[in-house]
């Protein structure tokens, strides 16, 4: 509750020739200085269980990535900014999975491991209006046996109370595939696939200390959405998706902390429906030195057409055994210190990730979900 | 329960916040703290996003999507 | 500290005006431009100083207490009926401490360094305290009204900050957006400086001025200050303000001084003033207010919510 002296004053004071109120701090202006950021991060899964192995490598995914990104204002009503990723994989991948003797299902990894690199590279830029902005961006994804090319657009419109905020954007994605091997593993050896997708949402001020957003979103994607490299799958060639997001921000000045809350629901016409939570606090010691404790909490249920082990003999039109499309739980912790020195700022990050049929999600699950710790460190410079 | 959800959350994006109270340019100083940013490292969440995509069946709720990649 | 990707310098304009030192810092091409871009506002300073001031008999003000002297009436423009509006709603929202017609109490008193060593006389003080009130008067815009005669108007309390919050938006016309104007100790700012880092302003110790007490950030808004500083008095071994109470026609006991924050600068040196006149309830008073503030109480205790 405000002062009902300082609101009296405040108008009467604003009354006065040549007094004006100040314009919001939140007002749509370009960012104030420009910014060159660099992380180096590595994520490395768990090797997968040897009693679940079936054949080929235990050894999953060790991926590391480099990204730049570079963000600065253009005059007084634009900016730009430029992200770029370089990313080397290397690692087996699940190849098919069958039912062993006892009725548990075992995985057969790909033999030898895969080494794969991808770049990506992000164009955007924002023009800024008095109650609102509006940006575009396009971004090249290429790996060898990948290419995407894809635009977005979005805006945003504040209110005349200055409080709530609505935005929207619609993107679209053209993708390539060129699975490698083709003719030797019988894959499909080019196909195309298509996403579009838009969301509308809402973020209003509730007060001083805090902000609440929601929104909701829908995409397709439509074309060649099986996954080329296991050797029994079978997914529709459209996909239509719906998230709706709810993510809440509030700041504590006693323990100088902001509280991040996010909640997303999504399901889709493939059967998965999904709920994440996470949770993250963000402390302040000192003005310079930010630590960032987060938790976060996934579970999906198992898309109609999934099965624990591949459906050789075709007995539907679409099956995957594909961990990714199980049902399952995942919980993952993280911390992250940032601690600014001058016109730099440090940041070192890390999060452990597990997942498992026992921590959430209907339907059937399949051996091969990961475990994985991602590592990160880099630098910002401010100028 | 797919089709409940998806009125409730048109509903709750249609619906005025009805308990928030208007604040002063004054007052909005701590709103304006980076850390209370909606995406305070885009880097991160780029990053993050990028993970979840590849490893998880669900994607999307973070905005328009970055582009695609051979990952999921 | 110059930014050579644009040109733009620090420059510090200085002018005299209102008995005190005036600066007005802000970011320009050269000094010329500088100076230029300031002219309007030194002009608008000293028109206000001319319109409003006691000491110039050729003042508007001068024109109403010779009205007030008199009694009678007489009708004012419409930037003084904003400003008695303005004063009216600090008396209302102050109890009846903040009162522009209590000037005329300063006639008992002489605050001037060894200028007083003993209490008034408390005849003098009773004859002066019934031509004190702002109930005595009738302020129905825009017609003024004084009743009974011998009052005094005295915009001294608010012309300083009123001419800080119009120099802001005179700056902020004529496109300048990183500039902060100092008149005497009355701050407001047009933004934050060129590149985006906040002005750093001092506040400094008030029995001894030369002493930075603390250092704020202000990106915008204003900044003001009340309190006694060099003009306080000590009479048979007792220390008082300058600030008098117009009920008793005192000042307090004790130095205490206040700094506040508010979007306009008139605002906040009108809540530091009456936090002040509020005596032992000043600190309750200001965290009232929910707004950064620093105060210094008659026994030095310090209330610092400057980081709010």
């Amino acid at each position: 509750m405000h002062s009902k002296t300082l609101l009296a004053l405040t108008s009467s004071a604003l009354a006065l020739p040549g007094v004006v109120a100040v314009s919001s701090a939140n007002a749509d202006t370009p960012p104030a200085a420009s910014v060159l950021s660099y992380r180096a991060s590595s994520y490395k899964e768990d090797d997968l269980d040897t009693s679940v192995l079936l054949a080929g490598s235990a050894e999953r995914y060790d991926i590391k990535v480099h990204q730049l990104r570079y963000s600065a204002p253009v005059g007084e009503k634009y900016s730009f900014s430029l992200d770029s990723s370089y990313e080397s994989m290397s690692g087996a991948s699940p190849w098919y999975t069958v039912e062993s003797v006892n009725g548990d299902p075992k995985v057969a990894m790909s033999g030898a491991t895969i080494y794969e690199k991808r770049r990506d590279i992000t164009a955007a830029g924002r023009r800024y209006f008095d109650s609102g902005n509006l940006g575009i961006s396009l971004t090249i994804s290429d790996e060898n046996d990948y290419r995407s090319n894809s635009m977005a657009v979005d805006g945003s419109f504040t209110l005349a109370n200055n409080s709530t905020t609505i935005s929207g954007g619609a993107s679209y994605s053209d993708d390539e595939l060129s699975p490698t091997d083709a003719l030797l593993f019988n894959r499909i050896p080019s196909a195309t696939k298509a996403n579009s997708s838009a969301f509308v949402s809402v973020t209003q001020i509730l007060n001083q200390f805090s902000i609440i957003q929601s929104g909701i979103s829908t995409a397709r994607a439509s074309g060649f959405l099986s996954d080329p490299y296991k050797l029994v799958d079978r997914r529709p060639e459209e996909r239509n998706q719906f998230t709706w997001t709810t993510s809440w921000r509030r700041y504590f000045r006693a323990q100088t902390s902001a509280l991040h809350a996010n909640y997303r629901y999504y399901d889709d016409d493939f059967g998965v429906s999904s709920h994440t939570l996470d949770l993250s606090l963000h402390k302040t010691f000192r003005r310079s030195i930010t630590l960032v404790p987060s938790l976060r909490y996934y579970q999906q249920d198992a898309a109609n057409f999934f099965t624990p082990a591949s459906d050789f003999l075709q007995a539907s039109d679409f099956n995957s055994a594909d961990f990714r499309l199980g049902g399952y739980g995942a919980l993952s912790a993280g911390l992250k210190l940032n601690a600014r020195v001058g016109k730099y700022t440090l940041v070192l990050s890390g999060e452990r990730y597990k997942a498992d049929a026992s921590l959430g999600g209907s339907g059937a699950s399949s051996p091969g979900i990961i475990d994985f710790t991602r590592l990160s460190a880099g630098i910002d410079f401010t100028f | 329960m797919n089709n409940v959800v998806r009125l409730v959350a048109t509903l709750t994006l249609l619906t005025g916040l009805a308990a928030c109270e208007a604040v002063p340019a004054y007052q909005r100083g701590d709103l304006a703290r980076t850390e209370m940013a909606f995406d305070p490292d885009p880097l991160e969440s780029r990053l993050n996003q990028h993970i979840y995509f590849s490893k998880e069946a669900s994607t999307g709720g973070n905005g328009v999507a970055a582009g695609g990649c051979g990952c999921n | 500290m110059s930014d050579t990707r644009t040109g733009l310098t620090l420059f510090d304009v200085e002018f005299q005006a209102m008995g005190t030192l005036c600066t007005i810092s802000l970011y320009a091409h050269s000094s010329d431009n500088a100076r230029s871009l300031c002219e309007v506002v030194i002009a608008d300073v000293a028109r206000l100083e001319n319109k409003y001031s006691r000491y110039l008999l050729d003042s508007f003000l001068s024109e109403i207490n010779a009205v007030a002297e008199a009694g009678g009436a007489l009708t004012v423009d419409e930037e003084t009926a904003a400003l008695l509006d303005y004063a009216e709603s600090c008396f209302v929202e102050s109890d009846g401490l903040f009162d522009i017609t209590s000037g005329l109490l300063r006639r008992a008193w002489n605050f001037q360094p060894e200028g007083q060593t003993e209490l008034p006389d408390p005849e003098v003080l009773a004859a002066l305290l019934k031509r004190v009130g702002w109930d005595g008067l009738d302020w129905e815009s825009p017609l003024l009204i004084f009743d009974s005669p011998g009052m005094e108007l005295d915009f001294g309390g608010i012309v300083k900050e009123y001419a800080a919050d119009r120099a802001a938006t005179l700056l902020q016309d004529a496109g300048v957006k990183h500039a902060l104007i100092n008149l005497g100790g009355d701050i407001c700012v047009t933004g934050p400086q060129h590149g985006g880092d906040p002005w750093r302003v001092a506040i400094s110790d008030p029995s001894n001025p030369e002493s930075p007490l603390r250092l704020v950030a202000l990106s915008q808004g204003a900044l003001a200050s009340s309190g006694s500083y060099a003009r306080c008095i000590e009479i048979e071994g007792i220390e008082y303000g300058h600030l008098l109470n117009p009920r008793t026609g005192y000042p307090f006991v004790g130095m205490a001084a206040a700094t506040v924050l508010a979007d306009q600068c008139i605002v906040a040196g009108s809540l530091a003033t009456i936090a002040l006149l509020k005596n032992t309830e000043a600190s309750q008073f200001l965290e009232q207010m929910q707004l950064p503030f620093l105060l210094i109480d008659q026994n030095r205790t310090i209330f610092d919510r400057l980081d709010l």
